[in-house]
């Protein structure tokens, strides 16, 4: 027995110190899940307005035009379930917070996260946001997800002096777009989106429906405004949307914000504000539509 | 808790310390640990199934003990049947219920009686078809006295539920596991890293060439109709290997993780797929369903021992019943029909133990002949995967249709990455067969090389692991 576990120490052990170092030098790597973290254990008691919820308010709200003093905590694919997780990390610090604004969006009330194709980024949340979901035990370790992603990060930023990941400014806006170019052919592009986007089941529906009832339950109790959107989107991607599923959100949200005092909702999904220039791509703005919105939202404040 | 999980690769040196070092004076402590465990291990799927296994180990424990304390024949075949009934009663209810009820829905439809059946939204509990096999041997076995039953309840339930082979096998046999389970284990070096090497070549099969082989047959599977002919039988070939890297990865890991606790399990794969005839692959193919089915199935209604007619008849039984314990589906009972028919001409022609045999034993290559009837079995068991796969038998139709085409003379699909997986499969190919004279193909592999070399080899092949694995698939068989 002693000779089988000395063997297997001898064996295991380089591979146990590649992951060890892999594990601590992929945690050194800033990134927009772990700014977010830092930001918000440092702030939280100052955010008044608060706005999360997935790449369309990552990319379409930026707090520079918004009065209050803002953050943009949303990020790309985030769900439901995981802004209320962020509500609660920090629950006891909202000290200032007067509005969250939350995306509803058409494919909002059906998704989840952990449950999609990218249940990969419960990782980054679990490693560099320390929001954990699901139960699974190697989303706490960065070293355990995809070898070649990490391998190539490792090589960027232990290489690159300019090496970043951090795709967002202070205030938490994305400001990837800013640097790339826009989709060439939203018509193609729409197309693809909507197929992506329509919904295949409705087993995260109920799961949702709860989760934005914990969330204005926790909004109700701290005197916090509740301002649900639906964001503006391109105009080929709109007309090619479910029109059950899509009445099935607004029709879902419009009696919610009808029904409870702190609750408001607004949809701009096909707002003539918002033309061909302000879309970076089907469903999301680029950096001057974002400005539009921003304005659009700020004027629902009171101020 | 999959296997390749990283669950599971904390489950299993916890559960490796404390038999060895806490609970290794006593084969009774030992057996405990591993009961609580595979208890563990089976309510981290659903616990709620927990009773259901609890409730049928139980059963065939006290219908074991009742037979054998019974003077009188009568009551010792009153208990024997109410073990077999609930024991099918509770694969008819989970498994089979849905599939009867609409398949009698559909008859009734045709003579222009329209029914709503009531189907019961229920999810299959994980093994419930692998340990209701156990349960059944062992009450079986008892029943014609060819063993006394077990008085240990904690011994029965560690063969009933010990959870390598828990939720797909292999199908053990109480005349050889529970002997190993009541006799207490003792450390054994050589045949713990033994175990530890089958795990490897598991994990690599599985994760590396059944997960990479998944990714490509899902789409193909998926939208048929999408694809030239060439990709569908690049579909079908890849199936048919991925189904092989799953399934026999899974009992490679399975038996690896029994040898690390002192116990050894039945073989369940034999290199099935350098097989020269259909009657050798199925000698080599999931080998412990195989020869469950020949011991309580096709001896006991005559077995070949029997005249042309009943011989043909029972060959039929036996494929059909197999192909339905894969799954509540035609596709699956024509599978069987198929592998039926496949070897009918061995069976009316006596021919089909003629290959008993290790392929070209002792050689480097293969005869020409042999090498013929390898591909040309290998094609049939493809042709027959094709239903295995398809979700109904008109899309299995339109697959084959679809082959047959002239698209079949085309490239086929350019996916992300099949040249780079063909090469695993072919390093793959490479080594089963290199190995196919032992237990698994890493078994004697590389045992005449230096210790640096062969370490170097292992460690290849878990960067192997970690660099190209495929999207992480369920094991197949988890499903039965």
């Amino acid at each position: 027995m002693k000779k089988f576990i000395v063997t297997l120490i001898y064996f295991f052990f380089p591979l146990l110190i590649i992951g060890t170092i892999m594990e601590v030098s992929l945690r050194k790597i800033p990134n927009d899940y772990a700014y977010k973290k830092n930001y918000l254990d440092k702030n939280a008691d100052k955010v008044q307005v608060l706005i999360l919820g997935s790449s369309h308010t990552y990319y379409g709200i930026n707090p520079a035009y918004i009065h209050y003093n803002s953050f943009n905590a949303a990020h790309v694919s985030q769900t439901l379930n995981i802004d209320w997780a962020i509500l609660k990390k920090y629950d006891g610090k909202w000290n200032a917070l007067k509005y969250i604004i939350i995306p509803i969006d058409y494919t909002s009330l059906f998704e989840s996260l952990d449950l999609g194709v990218e249940k990969w980024r419960m990782r980054d949340y679990d490693v560099y946001s320390d929001i954990s979901i699901t139960n699974d035990f190697s989303n706490h370790f960065a070293a355990l997800g995809n070898p070649k992603i990490n391998l190539q990060r490792l090589y960027g930023f232990y290489t690159n002096r300019n090496y970043t990941e951090i795709t967002c400014d202070e205030s938490g806006f994305g400001t990837a777009y800013k640097y790339k170019d826009r989709e060439k052919n939203l018509d193609s592009s729409s197309i693809i989106a909507a197929q992506r986007h329509l919904a295949t089941n409705d087993n995260c529906y109920q799961q949702n429906i709860s989760t934005l009832d914990s969330i204005i339950n926790f909004a109700k109790q701290k005197d916090i405004k509740l301002i649900f959107i639906t964001c503006p989107a391109y105009d080929a991607y709109t007309n090619l949307l479910n029109n059950n599923q899509l009445t099935h959100v607004i029709n879902c949200m419009n009696n919610l914000s009808r029904a409870i005092s702190n609750v408001s909702y607004h949809n701009f999904l096909k707002d003539s504000l918002f033309s061909t220039n302000d879309f970076f791509d089907a469903d999301h703005l680029n950096d001057s539509g974002a400005k539009k919105f921003t304005i659009r939202i700020d004027s629902l404040f009171l101020h | 808790m999959l296997f390749n999980s990283v669950s599971f690769a904390l489950f299993l040196p916890v559960v490796f310390l404390i038999y060895w070092f806490v609970t290794n004076k006593s084969g009774l402590l030992q057996n405990a640990v591993l009961l609580v465990a595979s208890y563990i291990f089976y309510a981290c799927w659903d616990w709620r199934f927990l009773f259901l296994l609890l409730f049928s180990t139980l059963l065939d424990f006290t219908t074991g003990i009742k037979m054998a304390e019974s003077g009188s024949e009568a009551i010792r075949r009153r208990w024997f049947w109410l073990s077999i009934l609930v024991n099918l009663g509770f694969l008819g209810v989970f498994k089979y219920y849905n599939f009867f009820a609409s398949s009698f829905a559909g008859v009734l439809s045709r003579f222009n009686f329209q029914v709503n059946p009531f189907t019961i939204n229920i999810i299959l509990p994980v093994g419930i078809s692998f340990y209701t096999f156990h349960g059944l041997s062992y009450v079986i076995d008892i029943y014609k006295k060819k063993i006394i039953p077990e008085k240990s309840f904690i011994d029965y339930a560690v063969f009933v539920s010990f959870f390598p082979l828990l939720v797909a096998g292999p199908i053990e046999r109480a005349t050889h596991l529970l002997p190993q389970i009541k006799a207490k284990r003792t450390f054994d070096y050589n045949k713990a890293t033994d175990g530890l090497r089958q795990m490897l070549w598991g994990l690599f099969k599985k994760i590396v060439i059944a997960d990479g082989c998944a990714a490509i047959v899902n789409k193909i599977f998926d939208n048929p109709a999408g694809h030239q002919g060439s990709s569908l039988l690049l579909g079908a070939f890849l199936f048919a290997i991925q189904i092989y890297g799953d399934f026999s990865g899974y009992s490679d890991i399975a038996i690896g993780a029994a040898k690390l606790f002192g116990i050894d399990l039945l073989r369940n794969f034999a290199f099935p797929y350098f097989s020269r005839d259909i009657a050798e692959f199925w000698r080599r193919w999931h080998i412990s369903l195989s020869t469950w089915f020949r011991d309580y199935l096709y001896v006991p209604l005559g077995g070949s021992r029997v005249s042309t007619w009943k011989k043909v008849r029972n060959t039929f039984i036996i494929f059909i019943v197999s192909g339905f314990w894969h799954g509540a589906n035609w596709t699956f009972i024509f599978w069987g029909l198929l592998n039926a028919l496949f070897i009918m001409p061995s069976v009316l022609l006596k021919t089909n133990r003629n290959n008993l045999d290790i392929v070209a034993q002792g050689k480097l290559f293969p005869s020409l002949k042999e090498a013929f009837c390898i591909v040309f079995t290998f094609g049939l068991t493809v042709f027959a995967w094709i239903f295995f796969r398809s979700k109904t038998l008109h899309a299995a139709f339109h697959f084959i249709e679809g082959i047959c085409s002239k698209s079949l003379f085309t490239i086929p699909i350019r996916d992300e990455r099949p040249l780079t997986l063909l090469c695993f499969i072919a390093i793959f190919i490479i080594i089963e067969w290199l190995g196919r004279e032992h237990q698994y193909a890493l078994a004697r592999l590389g045992f005449t090389w230096n210790k640096w070399i062969r370490w170097g080899f292992y460690y290849a092949i878990i960067i192997t692991i970690v660099f190209h694995k495929g999207t992480d698939q369920q094991f197949i068989y988890f499903q039965f």
